[in-house]
C-alpha cells in the first residue's frame, strides 16, 4: 500500500537556495546549515584540489565555512537576479583563499625541481595504469604558481567561465586567460608522454 | 605559432569566444596543421585534467555540517564591514528619528522649549532694567565676566549685554522694550501655531502621548 503524505507535507513549500541565502545573511543558522550541505562537496573539492590533501582539506573547507558565516553580512551580490551564482562565486573565492592560507603555513608538497617528467619519447600511456595517470596529473597541478593553480582548478573541476573566474578572484579577465594559458603550457611540458598526439 | 593564436585556441576549446571568432579560428584550423596538433594536445590535457578524481570528504556533508554550525556555535559571529556599520547607524538614527514616541517628545518639548524662550527673554529685559538703576553695576558684571572667560571679556566699562553678547554669539546690549515685546510677540506666534497643530491632529493629553 503506497505511503500517503499527510496534506500538511504536500503543501509545504520549497525553499529556494537564494532565500536560504537571504535567511543566512540575516543570521539564521538553520538556513547557513543548510547552504553548509548543499555547497559542502563543492568547497572541500575547491580546497582539496589547490593543495592536494584530504585531512587539511577538510580543516580548511571548514574553516571557509566559518569564515564565510562571519562575512556574510557583507555579502553584496553582483547580480542580484542570479544571487545563487554571485554566492557559489562569493564562497569559491573564500575556499581558495583557506587553501593558500593553509598552503602558505606548510611547507610544499610537491618539490618542482624532481617532479618525474613524463618523456616525450616513450609512449607510456599503454604502461600506466589510470591511477598513476591521475596521481601525475595530480602532481602536476600541485606543482603550479597558486595564482595559476587557482585558475585552472575553477575552470577545469567548477566549470566556470572566464568572467566568473575573474569575478571570483577579482581579477581582470585577460589575467585569467593568460594565467589560464601559463598553467596549461607548463602542465604540457611536465606531462609530454601522456599528451602526445599519434 | 604566435601567442595571439595560442590564445585564441584556449579560449576556442573554453568557448569563450564569439561566433565571429569562433569562425576565424576554424578557418585558421583548417589550414594549419600546426595549430591542429596543438588544440588537439589541450583537448588531452583538459580531458586529463578533469579524470582526477576529487574527494568526497572525510565525513559526510550532514555530520560536516553539523561541525560547523557546533563552530558557530561556540561563539564565531557575523561581522559587519565598516560600510556596513555606517550604514547601519544611518539606519539607526534615521528610525529613531521616525521613531513615533521620539517625535512625541520633539512634539511635546516644542511649548516647553518656547516657555524657557519666553522666560530667558524675560529675565533679559529685568536684568537690563535692574543695570541701568543700580549705579556700578556694569563694571561689577564686567569683572565677572572677565573672570569667567577671560578672552571674551574685555575692559570693565564695555556695556554687560555686549561683553554677555560676545560669550553667547549675538548682541543683546541693545535691548529695549521694543526688542523684548517683538521676542515675546514671536514667541506667542510659535506658540499658537503649536497649539493650532495640536488641535487639527486631535487633543492628546501628555500622557496619553507619552503612553504611545
Amino acid at each position: 500500500m503506497p505511503a500517503v503524505l499527510s496534506p500538511i507535507f504536500q503543501e509545504m513549500p520549497v525553499i529556494q537556495e537564494s532565500d536560504l541565502i537571504t535567511l543566512a545573511k540575516l543570521g539564521d543558522k538553520p538556513a547557513y546549515g543548510e547552504l553548509v550541505r548543499i555547497y559542502h562537496s563543492r568547497v572541500i573539492n575547491v580546497v582539496y584540489r589547490m593543495c592536494g590533501d584530504e585531512i587539511v582539506a577538510e580543516d580548511a573547507a571548514q574553516n571557509a565555512f566559518i569564515k564565510a558565516w562571519q562575512s556574510l553580512p557583507g555579502f553584496q551580490p553582483s547580480d542580484p537576479a542570479r544571487l545563487e551564482v554571485s554566492f557559489r562565486n562569493w564562497l569559491n573565492r573564500i575556499a581558495i583563499n583557506a587553501a593558500l592560507d593553509v598552503l602558505r603555513r606548510q611547507k610544499p608538497q610537491v618539490d618542482l625541481e624532481n617532479i618525474q617528467l613524463v618523456d616525450p619519447g616513450v609512449s607510456v600511456e599503454a604502461n600506466l595504469e589510470q591511477r598513476e595517470r591521475a596521481q601525475l596529473v595530480r602532481q602536476s597541478v600541485l606543482a603550479l604558481p597558486e595564482a595559476s593553480r587557482a585558475v585552472l582548478v575553477l575552470r577545469e573541476y567548477e566549470g566556470l567561465s572566464y568572467r566568473e573566474i575573474a569575478e571570483t578572484l577579482d581579477i581582470p579577465m585577460g589575467t585569467v586567460m593568460s594565467r589560464l594559458n601559463y598553467a596549461r603550457n607548463l602542465m604540457a611540458q611536465q606531462l609530454g608522454g601522456l599528451l602526445e598526439v599519434r | 605559432m604566435n601567442e595571439h593564436v595560442d590564445a585564441l585556441i584556449d579560449a576556442y576549446l573554453d568557448g569563450e569566444l564569439t561566433r565571429q571568432q569562433e569562425r576565424r579560428v576554424e578557418e585558421h584550423l583548417s589550414a594549419c596543421e600546426t595549430c591542429r596538433s596543438f588544440l588537439t594536445v589541450r583537448q588531452k590535457l583538459s580531458t586529463l585534467v578533469r579524470e582526477v578524481p576529487g574527494t568526497r570528504g572525510l565525513k559526510p556533508a550532514s555530520v560536516f555540517a553539523d561541525r560547523v554550525m557546533e563552530s558557530l556555535e561556540a561563539g564565531y559571529v557575523q561581522e559587519s564591514p565598516w560600510w556596513l556599520e555606517l550604514r547601519g547607524m544611518y539606519t539607526e538614527v534615521q528610525t529613531w528619528l521616525t521613531d513615533r514616541s521620539v517625535l512625541q517628545a520633539g512634539w511635546i518639548a516644542v511649548p516647553v522649549m518656547l516657555l524657557l524662550a519666553s522666560v530667558f527673554i524675560r529675565s533679559v529685559g529685568i536684568l537690563n532694567t535692574v543695570i541701568r538703576l543700580v549705579p556700578d553695576s556694569e563694571s561689577i558684571l564686567g569683572q565677572v565676566f572677565n573672570f569667567l572667560k577671560p578672552a571674551v571679556a574685555l575692559q570693565v566699562d564695555q556695556p554687560w549685554g555686549g561683553v554677555l553678547g560676545r560669550m553667547v554669539g549675538f548682541d543683546v546690549g541693545n535691548w529695549t522694550l521694543f526688542t523684548s515685546l517683538f521676542a515675546s510677540f514671536i514667541i506667542g506666534l510659535l506658540y499658537a501655531a503649536w497649539i493650532a497643530s495640536w488641535l487639527s491632529n486631535g487633543p492628546r493629553t501628555i500622557s496619553s502621548a507619552v503612553e504611545q
